[in-house]
């Protein structure tokens, strides 16, 4: 049982074993100096600080090969997504597949029905365009009528303020979707 | 690489090597990880408490470092940048699986002889001695495990990933004297637990 009167506090015998200074007690090193006891306690404390810097020397090792594993597995850089030479291969074999098929297609199927088919095949792609370049036409001239006639008939009512409301979530969430974006640039 | 390139690698600053990495010589990122590998193997291993899932966690954390780097800010330091993504990568492990507060070191036949986490290099030790150390050393590593996850990551931080209380700070963004008043409180309850081992 220590007989000091003044002893030092477990906080500061920690920063003495450590080597830092002790702002709250600016003759601590002094006094440990001088006491027995709180010697004794800073004694204790930096064994148990080498024990700590010994147990993180023993920690197992890594396998040899770490390194080079995680270059093996590390995923594409952008520089390297980019890159054609990333993307010839599959490239080459996606163009070699294309040709194979064309060929084999080629020899059952004769010209003449190879072009009926080509001709089916733009005329529903055709029709496919049309479609959609009509629906926007139409969105665009009737979209701004239906819109000021939505809030007109909802302005006067509670349920267009809550229509608003419920926009600003979806607003905040675009923001934040466009401050990655630009964060990744 | 000649032996020049070598010394060059060696002296090359970490931000230097990321610029290079970042301008397109990906495979230079393995000096990055050879650098700092032991270093961050040893902090994850004692801030999870498992060997094994140390092991991927690190490779993970690479991975991750990889990925993230054109975000990196060279304003900063690596080190503190890359021990932030450990110890960030480290709680959500913690947080997908239980905290496993026992495990630390179960003893591995294969690795019998071996100097293994919180054992000693022994050889001039009688076998009591020997055995009294290895003992120490599981003491100390579930000591370790024990603590409240905070006090054990600065503990890993500061004496197994052997960052300064500067960086450390930096890692935790928390003001040099609350990290010092940390750690040292962190290190007297260590003390305390490891009465035993003391006396």
């Amino acid at each position: 049982m220590s007989t000091c009167p003044h002893p030092l506090d477990p906080i500061e015998v920690e920063a003495l074993a450590s080597g830092s200074e002790v702002s709250s007690r600016p003759d601590a090193a002094d006094h440990a100096a001088r006491c027995a006891g709180c010697g004794e306690a800073v004694g204790r404390a930096e064994r148990v600080g080498g024990w700590l810097d010994e147990a993180a020397s023993a920690v197992a090792p890594l396998p040899e090969n770490f390194t080079d594993r995680v270059l093996r597995i590390r995923p594409f850089s952008r520089a390297e997504r980019w890159s054609l030479a990333v993307w010839r291969a599959p490239l080459l074999l996606l163009a070699a597949l294309g040709l194979s098929g064309t060929g084999a297609v080629a020899g059952p199927v004769g010209v003449r029905e190879q072009l009926g088919l080509a001709v089916g095949l733009a005329a529903s792609l055709g029709g496919l365009v049309r479609a959609s370049w009509r629906w926007l036409v139409d969105l665009r001239a009737t979209g701004p009528a239906s819109l000021e006639a939505l809030s007109d008939s909802l302005r006067p009512t509670s349920v267009g303020w809550a229509a608003l409301l419920l926009l600003l979530p979806a607003a905040v969430a675009l923001r934040a979707v466009l401050v990655r974006a630009i964060s990744r640039r | 690489m000649t032996e020049r390139e070598k010394e060059n690698v060696e002296i090359e600053s970490d931000e230097a090597v990321v610029a290079r990495v970042l301008s397109g010589d990906e495979d230079r990122f393995g000096v990055l990880v050879g650098r700092y590998r032991t270093r961050l193997h040893s902090h994850v291993t004692k801030m999870i408490g498992n060997r094994e899932d140390a092991l991927d966690l690190t490779q993970e954390i690479f991975l991750k470092v990889f990925q993230a780097l054109p975000r990196f800010n060279p304003e900063y330091r690596f080190s503190t940048w890359l021990f932030r993504i450990a110890a960030n990568a480290a709680i959500d492990h913690l947080r997908r699986k239980r905290p496993k507060t026992v495990p630390l070191e179960i003893p591995d036949p294969e690795a019998q002889g071996r100097v293994s986490s919180g054992e000693y290099s022994t050889s001039e030790l009688d076998p009591f001695g020997m055995l009294r150390n290895v003992e120490r050393g599981r003491a100390i590593s579930q000591a370790i495990a024990d603590l409240p996850l905070e006090f054990r990551e600065l503990i890993a931080l500061r004496h197994f990933a052997g960052l300064s209380y500067e960086e450390i700070a930096e890692v935790k963004e928390m003001p040099l004297g609350t990290v010092k008043n940390k750690l040292f409180r962190a290190r007297a309850v260590l003390k305390e637990r490891l009465a035993g081992e003391l006396s």
